[in-house]
């Protein structure tokens, strides 16, 4: 015999715990994804709204907000890409000359490169890991980090030709 | 140029800097008390990220608030939402629905408020109810915009064809256009010896070439009948489509903008720029309808660094005094590259034809490669002329060539090969 009963919705309790604990560090990952700090606390609120919706038998939920996060910032850049070859994104943070240029460049990249070398080098993550949140096998994390640095790279150094 | 490890520490130490600017002051705290303070942003000034003075909390509850009024909405009209008891619970990669409006919450959630403020439960001031559904507008208003949940249409594929080596490994691409429903998508599969390259590495590929800025490119507008008129966001519709034109790659990428379909040809043949039969070729191939073609001359070209790996000095075998001939091999093909004194490297893929064409000094030349040795090769010219020469043929080469008078005519057709 079967049950019919399926698993509740995430306890607001659970939803308050995460947004208290994971909130600044999940905008900090969008914000690096996105380039946009207003862009990044919208994605986050959403990701959280989303997160309620789900199953209270989440085996990892912070996990699962962090794809939720991840997803929803790729959405945005995917939506924005259009735009940005035309208005190039304001990422509303001044930086010291040097980190602003590489910072600039990294706008450049491709979504999927940008995502990886954020979770390599903001969230240090090994690419087991990283090819989990990003849905692909780990020698494509592998690949996406090794070429995105090459590609930064070579625009760093074209930019000071 | 940096070194690999200095460029990681450039980019690590960006990474944080630009991290370090979410400050713990914008976190939540215990100042729950500000779920009531006129300082919070109207939800408008929110979506256009302005100054951000707002306490995040209360946002959040504003905005959880509101999908239980959405929620409520929904389930007095009987919506059918995703997060209704006929839905599966979302997935993460549930990317097709970005609306936010999903979820009906449980009867409990509602009715069971307490004194300490949590995410979802009401505030007993005016001005919190005032947020709150300053946020539902919001949030609906942005449901609008990604659009409605869209029936799965019946997909028809109008074409496939296998094309380019995109990752220069010898393998190739896999275009297969699907028409469904006055959409077009086209889908890319990789066929290639590399193990690593999988679909990201095509997405991530084929968008480099504007990522980047590389790739020269026109837009090309798409009118179907069938598109939604009243659409006003720019989506990617289509994933990327591949095909080899003359001596360049073009790629297209479909899209909505306000309602119609975009296609964009990234081309890294700039010939392929002021061809507009053969931009239309490839467009209407796509789905068979008619395709209204324009584009902007001003349009910012940018330029192409999108380039076939090019034969080396040693690579050049003279086919004659002034004509030089490379094959570099490409996967499992080989490349057959001619220059001449006049003429910078070009190539063609022999695989697909036994013909190349060349121009050395004042003379129009044909090369070709492999048996069988064609007694004569003809040139037709735009005056109607033809003319007739026998091939001189390098047997250790494989491959033989003829040499025409370059007329002032155009070449119209060759025969022989």
């Amino acid at each position: 015999m079967t049950s019919d009963v399926r698993p509740g919705p995430m306890p607001d309790s659970l939803v308050e715990e995460l947004y208290r604990r994971e909130r600044v560090g999940l905008v900090r990952l969008a914000l690096l994804v996105i380039g946009s700090k207003a862009a990044a606390e919208d994605v986050v609120q959403e990701s959280f709204l989303r997160l309620r919706s789900t199953s209270s038998e989440l085996s990892d939920p912070v996990q699962y907000l962090r794809r939720i996060v991840l997803n929803q910032a790729r959405q945005v850049l995917r939506r924005r890409e259009i735009e940005r070859r035309h208005a190039p994104v304001d990422p509303g943070v001044v930086l010291p000359p040097e980190l602003d240029e590489v910072w600039q460049l990294l706008d450049d990249l491709s979504e999927n490169r940008r995502v990886a070398l954020v979770l390599r080098y903001y969230e240090d993550l090994p690419y087991t890991e990283i090819a989990r949140l990003m849905d692909c096998r780990e020698s494509t994390a592998r690949s996406l980090v090794h070429r995105g640095l090459k590609s930064l790279r070579r625009k760093i150094d074209a930019d000071h030709d | 140029m940096p070194t690999m490890t200095e460029t990681e520490d450039r980019l690590r130490n960006t990474l944080h800097a630009v991290a370090s600017s979410v400050h713990h002051s914008e976190e939540m705290t215990d100042e729950v008390a500000r779920t009531a303070s006129p300082a919070v942003i109207p939800p408008d000034n929110r979506r256009e990220g302005r100054s951000r003075r707002r306490s995040p909390f209360l946002v959040f509850a504003a905005s959880f608030l509101a999908v239980l009024l959405v929620g409520a909405v929904s389930v007095l009209t009987g919506g059918t939402r995703p997060g209704s008891d006929l839905d599966p619970p979302i997935e993460p990669n549930a990317s097709t629905d970005p609306a936010p409006v999903t979820t009906v919450p449980s009867p409990a959630d509602e009715s069971s408020p307490s004194t300490s403020t949590r995410p979802g439960e009401p505030s007993a001031t005016a001005e919190f109810w005032a947020q709150t559904l300053a946020g539902w507008v919001d949030i609906v208003s942005r449901a609008d915009t990604f659009g409605p949940d869209e029936p799965e249409p019946e997909a028809r594929v109008t074409e496939s064809r296998e094309t380019g080596d995109p990752f220069g490994d010898g393998g190739s691409m896999v275009a297969t256009v699907v028409s469904a429903d006055g959409q077009l998508t086209v889908r890319a599969e990789y066929l290639g010896r590399d193990e690593t390259i999988d679909e990201i590495d095509l997405e991530t590929e084929i968008a480099e070439l504007t990522a980047d800025g590389t790739a020269q490119h026109v837009d090309t507008i798409w009118h179907t009948p069938d598109v939604d008129s009243e659409a006003t966001d720019e989506r990617v519709q289509a994933e990327y489509f591949l095909t080899e034109v003359k001596s360049g790659l073009a790629r297209m990428t479909v899209l909505t903008v306000r309602g119609r379909l975009v296609v964009e040809v990234d081309t890294t043949d700039p010939a392929l720029l002021f061809d507009k039969n053969q931009l239309m070729g490839i467009a209407t191939g796509m789905n068979g309808t008619s395709l209204d073609l324009t584009w902007d001359p001003d349009h910012p070209l940018s330029t192409s660094v999108e380039s076939l790996p090019e034969p080396t000095a040693d690579d050049w075998v003279a086919l004659d005094s002034d004509l030089w001939v490379a094959s570099v091999q490409e996967g499992e093909s080989d490349r057959l590259w001619v220059k001449t004194d006049t003429q910078d490297p070009t190539s063609a893929n022999s695989t697909d034809t036994r013909s190349l064409y060349a121009y050395a000094g004042s003379d129009f030349v044909v090369i070709v490669v492999g048996e069988p040795v064609p007694e004569a090769i003809t040139v037709t010219w735009d005056d109607g002329s033809t003319e007739s020469v026998e091939p001189i043929w390098n047997t250790d080469l494989g491959m033989g060539f003829a040499r025409f008078d370059n007329k002032a005519a155009q070449v119209v057709s060759v025969d022989g090969p």
